[in-house]
């Protein structure tokens, strides 16, 4: 019994732990890529009637969104020659360490990631995907390894824009990789597909990371706002590698303001 | 060779078994791959021996470095159910015996 409680002293429970995720990594690698495998390999058979509907609804999506990309890329002419002509540097948005995920928390939406403190990673750096899209926040910090907090975690919430209004609300995390959009004043509209970016609002997330769509609204007479069930862009289930933005992004670290009440309970 | 086995179980819970939800996901933290283990273990074991404790100390141990609840609630929650398991079988359940 004492020894488990001195296991409890963050010093000595951060070393134990990453000493343990250091001698388990090379065969939970091996678990964590073999589960994406074979989650990737069913997951389209388990699904094979709604694929379909799918099919049709992202061809419909694919052709607004080659409509779209035509626009950018003019505008992203139009925005060089700007830039040249002011003289600025075009700057990487984000400094990004690629991880490797290793495992997952047994119950709680936490991911184990293979970079730690060694690697410059430190507790409040957003974690995305390639494409841009918010994965979470790393929320402890061991030698090896560390936790990202994903934005489904029941104890997560951040401010995001929705759609092309950028209506405000609030992510809450609901566990069980599910999350509902909150506190979206009445007289924004908003409807399922519509895509839900991150905000600088809270000072959590950097501006503009996808999070998902809005997938059903709940609205009430009664309530003064509302809300809404969304589906996240980020898919644990399969993935492999994340990155860390360790710097050069728009808000430091220093100035976020978590709202993980608490992580560990 | 039940430590190796557990510890096994810890890994594969935390790499594999998180891709895929059934049923939802709530019931895995409670019956997961260390948990059914260890349960197992205490009701068939014999009674007088005392693998079953050993087993919900060590899973308890394993599935403490992949929670982030307290160190030591898993080691405590299987000792207690293990506890419960046994006292079960002692009080309520007559194996039959024709000799």
């Amino acid at each position: 019994m004492a020894a488990i409680l001195v296991l409890n002293v963050p010093i000595l429970n951060s070393a134990v732990k990453n000493a343990a995720y250091w001698a388990l990594n090379p065969i939970q690698k091996n678990f964590w890529v073999a589960g994406a495998g074979v989650h990737n390999f069913f997951s389209p058979l388990m699904q094979a009637n709604l694929l379909a509907a799918e099919n049709e609804q992202l061809r419909g999506r694919v052709n607004d969104l080659l409509a779209q990309t035509a626009a950018i890329g003019d505008l992203k002419k139009e925005n060089e020659s700007l830039r040249q002509g002011l003289n600025l540097e075009m700057e990487k948005d984000f400094d990004l360490k690629l991880a490797d995920i290793v495992g997952k928390n047994t119950a709680r939406d936490i991911l184990i990631v293979d970079k730690g403190a060694k690697d410059t990673v430190r507790t409040g750096m957003p974690v995305i995907t390639g494409q841009k899209t918010l994965v979470g926040r790393v929320s402890k910090v061991y030698d090896n390894f560390s936790e990202v907090t994903l934005a489904t975690n029941k104890d997560f919430s951040f401010d995001v824009k929705i759609g092309d209004d950028a209506a405000d609300g609030l992510v809450k995390g609901q566990g069980g990789y599910r999350a509902t959009i909150d506190l979206v004043p009445k007289d924004k509209k908003i409807e399922a597909g519509q895509s839900i970016i991150t905000s600088a609002l809270g000072g959590i997330f950097p501006q503009g990371l996808l999070v998902g769509t809005i997938s059903e609204v709940y609205k009430n007479d009664v309530e003064t706002f509302q809300s809404a069930q969304i589906e996240l862009a980020f898919n644990v289930a399969g993935a492999r590698q994340v990155f860390i933005a360790i710097g050069k992004y728009p808000l430091g670290t220093e100035t976020c303001t978590m709202q993980i009440m608490q992580n560990e309970r | 060779m039940t430590i190796l086995f557990l510890a096994l179980m810890a890994v594969f819970q935390a790499g594999f078994a998180s891709h895929f939800t059934v049923f939802g996901v709530w019931w895995f933290e409670w019956v997961n791959f260390v948990t059914a283990p260890a349960a197992i273990i205490a009701v068939f074991e014999h009674r007088r021996r005392n693998l079953g404790w050993f087993a919900a100390i060590s899973g308890g141990l394993f599935l403490d470095i992949y929670s982030a609840r307290f160190f030591g609630f898993w080691v405590i929650f299987l000792l207690i159910l293990t506890a419960l398991v046994k006292f079960g079988i002692k009080k309520y359940v007559r194996i039959p015996s024709y000799w």
